[in-house]
């Protein structure tokens, strides 16, 4: 049960449509945006750091050599002819 | 075998939807909180601004500002509680700096009262007729407005007002009763000579 204060308010709840349009379509571009960021500014401080004479930051390799292999092989990678 | 039951998006909890909001930026979360709470925020900032239009900007503002801070919510309060204190702190701020002289609290009008003078009890404003309680709160200074909008719409707890103004609990009890006291002044200036009409 609404007292008359609530009641009051709820008169002014009819809130207009183009208003979400405008928030939901930023919050869409700050999404993209972090999206860009996440992907692009490491790369962009590994080159930096490899203009300045640096190392670039370790990252992961798709298919590295053997020796970076670890033991914790994925059940569907194991080798024939080895144990679990 | 019984079908899995699979919970709709739109009956995720508040902090069910802002977690995947923030793990996976699908802007689907942020609609469904969006949709639950901006009447609400509209509603305030019309009632704090007493202009649609800039209501609208507002209430636009107040949710890209909750969008950008939502990874530092942090459960202290409901997120309910947590959007209406930014609405009601962004509402301030523009009244603040529309008016080089804001008259936020009733104190700052003129009339203070003492800790002896009596307390003023709720019913008052709870049973005044809507369209009276309407000129009364139009009527009040917005930090009095905005106080009494957050005991008597939002239920807030006394701790909650006082974290969403920056002040005590004993100093928002007392700007609560300051509030009340204003508005029974302004409720016999405008009604003293009619009939008492409650709800």
């Amino acid at each position: 049960m609404k007292n008359n204060f609530q009641q009051w308010q709820s008169d002014f709840e009819r809130i207009p449509p183009e208003i979400e349009d405008r928030v939901l379509q930023q919050a869409k571009t700050f999404a993209a945006f972090g999206k860009v960021v996440e992907v692009f500014v490491p790369n962009a401080l590994g080159a930096v750091a490899l203009m300045i004479g640096g190392e670039a930051p370790m990252r992961p390799v798709a298919h590295g050599p053997a020796e970076h292999l670890t033991d914790d092989v994925p059940l569907w990678r194991i080798p024939p002819g080895r144990d679990h | 075998m019984a079908p899995a039951v699979t919970k709709k998006i739109v009956d995720y909890t508040d902090s069910e939807l802002i977690a995947r909001y923030l793990r996976d930026q699908n802007t689907m979360y942020f609609t469904v909180l969006y949709r639950r709470y901006a009447g609400k925020v509209f509603a305030k900032c019309i009632s704090m601004l007493a202009d649609e239009g800039q209501a609208r900007d507002a209430t636009q503002d107040i949710f890209i500002k909750v969008l950008l801070n939502l990874a530092k919510f942090t459960e202290q309060s409901s997120f309910s509680t947590w959007v209406y204190s930014i609405t009601y702190n962004y509402c301030i701020d523009m009244i603040r700096k529309k008016k080089k002289m804001p008259l936020l609290f009733t104190e700052d009008v003129g009339k203070v009262s003492r800790e002896t003078d009596p307390e003023i009890p709720d019913s008052v404003l709870l049973e005044m007729k809507q369209e009276r309680l309407e000129k009364v709160i139009d009527r009040l200074p917005p930090g009095d407005k905005a106080i009494l909008m957050m005991k008597y719409i939002d239920d807030m707890q006394i701790r909650e007002i006082g974290d969403v103004l920056g002040k005590t609990e004993s100093a928002v009890k007392m700007q609560i009763m300051r509030a009340k006291q204003r508005s029974q002044v302004i409720y016999d200036e405008l009604y003293s000579n009619d009939p008492i009409e409650n709800n």
